[in-house]
């Protein structure tokens, strides 16, 4: 019976990670459908949520809507600025050029943020206490509801607004064909920004309610962006449902690999799952089977 | 109403339009015929903004357009339903048609009011309205295509081979459906290989060939020139159709 609650314990705390590799995949997909693109800045704007979190936050003492607001805000317009200053004044519109103007952006990102927030680890006290609560045996942290309902809700609000708004419809349609939404007179350029920005937010909800959960640092983005885009490519890159399916899975997955196994091989899990993926369904789980190129 | 004049334009060092000039009136159809790969699609992708010109100029009611966006065309009724990717896939259809009218802006009840006007001239695509717009078969696309076009109120209506891959049956009432769009005052640009309907129902017509107008001249007058004939009404194109 301990052995039960103890894989229930792994499964909820999976789930817990799982949720902002959800999130982090969908900003992924976003872009991605958006412009073909991989964006290699997305694991920075989750490491940005954070420090802006922290700042606003905890040195600031804005109250915690306010502060919130304003990271998510101030993330998804560095989104926006990426977008604007680095990718659409590009000579070559190259696929693989504008892929490595986001590693450069990346890098850049996180060489100014080193030098804004320093070098070590910092964290954010969780948003409503340490009391765990106990679930069928298994204890659960308060922050850990917090990231399952704001997960919830934004990945809600998100399939709304795809399905239900004039704005996200155009830009189901920019991913569906670029020249044909040019003709139907959808401004496909502010749609490509957009994307960015809503990739920038929800890197950055991401990086908000996970930085409680295991403290962040300028160079956390890195490993993050990697889970995220594993989390993407399992679940079927460029979907929607693909992603927070990914999401969950991986996190679930690393987490009862290092409770049952071991936590040495956490981090390679993610990218054992992103090879085997890759290698025998490169389309994912909930891919057409067929493989796109990034 | 449409002015293009000496346009060059080509892919990478391949010039395909060599100072290409034509215009249309309004309440005209004028058609444009040539052979496969004359660059008809070329031009009309220029026309639409989707592709640079290297020269010349593009006047649309008075303006020149050659440097504006898509949209920007497209928002002053100048609309293209092209040859190929002309619908969005996974879209439902009732989705692609609200795409046609995305510059438009309309209430809700405005909205629902142009998509019932699209119904009525094409009935099958209100049955087929929740559905995938990928899932329907060459014609439907086809009318889908015509009814987004006609979604974003055209003044002027640029078709690329709208009877491509039809049965014949639907291609006449697709050439009936464009007679009665420009006597409803929607100027047409019409782009057909089906040279005979084409310029049946043509004010005038212009000849491409190899990216330059080598003829031009009202719709009934080119049907019985002798270069016309043999290049586009041919004998076995004759026999194909008595058949
Ligand atoms: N994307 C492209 N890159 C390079 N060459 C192209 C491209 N598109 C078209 N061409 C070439 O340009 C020429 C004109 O093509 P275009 O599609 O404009 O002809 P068309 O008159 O529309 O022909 P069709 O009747 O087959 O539709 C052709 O020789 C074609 O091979
Ligand atoms: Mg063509």
């Amino acid at each position: 019976m301990p052995q039960l609650v103890k894989l229930f314990q792994f499964t909820l705390s999976g789930l817990t990670t799982g949720s902002t590799y959800a999130l982090i995949a969908i900003g992924f997909s976003i872009i991605h459908n958006a412009t073909g693109i991989v964006n290699f800045a997305q694991g920075e704007f989750v490491m940005l949520g954070g420090m802006f979190m922290i700042t606003f936050y905890g040195y600031l003492k804005l109250p915690m809507a306010a502060a919130f607001v304003l990271s998510v805000f101030a993330v998804a317009i560095i989104g926006l600025l990426l977008e604007k200053t680095a990718l659409r004044p590009s000579r070559s519109q190259e696929v693989l050029n504008l892929v490595m103007i986001t590693v450069g952006a990346s890098i850049f990102i996180k060489g100014l943020s080193m030098a804004v927030w320093g070098k070590s680890a910092m964290t954010l006290a969780p948003f409503s206490g340490e009391d765990p609560i106990l679930i069928l045996g298994a204890a659960i942290m308060p922050q850990s509801i917090w990231i399952f309902g704001i997960t919830l809700a934004v990945v809600a609000a998100l399939s709304a607004f795809f399905v239900k708004t004039r704005t996200g419809k155009a830009m189901r349609a920019v991913a569906a064909s670029r020249r044909s939404a040019m003709l139907a007179g959808i401004p496909v350029n502010r749609m490509i920004a957009l994307s960015f920005f809503l990739s920038g937010a929800l890197g950055a909800v991401a990086g908000i309610i996970l930085t409680p959960v295991t403290t962040i640092s300028y160079d956390a983005g890195i490993m993050l962006g990697l889970k995220g885009f594993s989390a993407a490519i399992l679940g079927g890159y460029g979907s929607m449902i693909g992603a927070v399916a990914g999401g969950l899975l991986l996190g679930v997955l690393e987490s009862l690999g290092a409770g049952l196994v071991s936590s040495e091989y956490k981090d390679v899990l993610a990218f054992l799952i992103l090879l085997i993926v890759l290698f025998f369904k490169p389309g994912g789980i909930f891919g057409k089977g067929a493989s796109r190129r990034v | 109403m449409l002015k293009i004049r000496n346009i060059d334009a080509g892919y990478g060092k391949i010039q395909i339009l060599h100072r290409t000039s034509l215009h249309i009136r309004e309440g005209e159809i004028v058609s444009l015929i040539g052979a496969n790969g004359a660059g008809k699609t070329t031009l009309l992708n220029v026309i639409s903004g989707l592709h640079p010109l290297k020269g010349g100029s593009v006047m649309f009611q008075n303006r020149e357009i050659q440097a504006m966006p898509p949209d920007r065309i497209v928002g002053m009724g100048l609309i293209q339903v092209p040859e190929t990717d002309k619908i969005f896939p996974p879209l439902t259809v009732l989705e692609n048609l609200e795409m046609g009218a995305y510059l438009r802006r309309l209430d809700r009840r405005a909205l629902q009011s142009e998509i019932e006007k699209i119904h009525a001239l094409f009935p099958i695509l209100r049955d087929r309205g929740d559905r995938a717009a990928g899932t329907l078969s060459g014609g439907e696309r086809q009318m889908l295509a015509l009814g987004r076009a006609l979604m974003g109120k055209p003044r002027l209506l640029m078709l690329d081979e709208p009877s491509l891959g039809l049965a014949p049956v639907i291609v006449a009432e697709m050439f009936g459906i464009i007679q009665s769009l420009n006597a409803m005052g929607t100027t047409i640009l019409l782009v057909e290989q089906n040279a005979r309907e084409a310029l049946q129902i043509s004010n005038r017509a212009y000849v491409m060939e190899t990216g330059r107008i080598v003829l031009t001249g009202a719709g009934v007058e080119l049907m019985s020139n002798e270069e016309v004939k043999r290049a586009f009404l041919g004998n076995d194109y004759k026999e194909k159709w008595e058949r």
